[in-house]
């Protein structure tokens, strides 16, 4: 949606496939990172 | 910042930077409502914290869409203001809406069945999500106050009749996003993207732990907050 907005622009089509890099990345790391940053530490 | 400054770095235009950093600033509602439903912390002490950020950031979104849209299209100064004032002013009054005729919302769906229940809900959670969207307002903003207004036992029905239709349009919704993405396109940005993404995972993660940490929450919940704030939508889903 907001890189869409600059479509129009020089740089538009390198914003686009960053964005979706980027989206694409914290899309996966973020809700692993929920599920693991409350898990117990284990014991040795 | 980080994405503004990442946009500069790379050579961008200006305006072209600015959008980065509107793509690295939001969350993504749809997301975390999914992370928190799944992961059973709706009831978590934090959970109030986390969907205040992403109603704040939702509602600052009316400010940031339309001045980021004038600096693209070279509109001038004051209808790109009077386009602000038009969505700050949707976005209070579907708030003030909300909590006046809530109550009477609620007495009004009450002696329903279950299937006119969900019905009017749904149709009306659209109706608003779709008005607030007209007007610049997040459409998640619009959904929210639809259930900001119901209480009582309208709620609690509600909460039940809607949990297959909320599943299904989960899946519609990750759906749809993987189709927004080209695989060919990400090769050749995979490097700044991945740098990019270590440097607003942790600032993220920071503003969860603050805020947390501001509302009276424990480590482990500000360890929460931050982590499940992680995820951006690029979007106002």
């Amino acid at each position: 949606m907001i890189a869409s907005l600059g479509v129009s622009l020089a740089d538009g089509a390198d914003l686009g496939a960053l964005a979706a890099a980027l989206v694409l990345i914290t899309a996966v790391v973020g809700p692993v990172a929920a599920r693991f940053v409350d898990r117990p530490a284990t014991a040795r | 910042m980080p994405g503004f400054v990442t946009g500069l770095l790379l050579g961008w235009e200006t305006p072209a930077a600015i959008l980065l950093g509107g793509v690295c600033w939001v969350s993504s509602s749809g997301i975390i409502a999914k992370v928190l439903h799944d992961l059973e912390r709706l009831g978590n002490r934090e959970t109030p914290t986390i969907l205040n950020l992403v109603v704040i950031e939702d509602l600052a979104m009316a400010v940031y869409l339309p001045i980021a849209g004038a600096l693209v299209t070279g509109e001038g100064l004051g209808k790109t203001v009077l386009t602000v004032g038009i969505a700050l002013a949707a976005a209070g009054t579907i708030l003030a809406m909300a909590l006046r005729f809530g109550g009477h919302l609620s007495a009004l769906l009450s002696p329903g069945s279950d299937e006119a229940l969900l019905l009017a809900v749904f149709g009306l959670t659209l109706l608003v999500g779709g008005l607030a969207q007209q007007l610049d307002v997040s459409a998640a903003i619009g959904a929210f106050v639809v259930g900001l207004a119901l209480s009582g036992p309208v709620q609690h029905r509600v909460g039940a009749v809607i949990g297959p239709l909320r599943d299904l349009f989960a899946a519609v919704f990750f759906l749809f996003f993987s189709f927004q993405i080209r695989p060919g396109d990400l090769a050749g940005v995979l490097a700044p993207a991945a740098a990019l993404a270590v440097v607003v995972l942790a600032t993220k993660a920071f503003t969860g732990w603050k805020a947390a940490e501001w509302a009276g929450i424990g480590p482990r919940g500000r360890k929460r907050a931050g982590a499940t704030l992680m995820a951006r939508g690029e979007s106002r889903s």
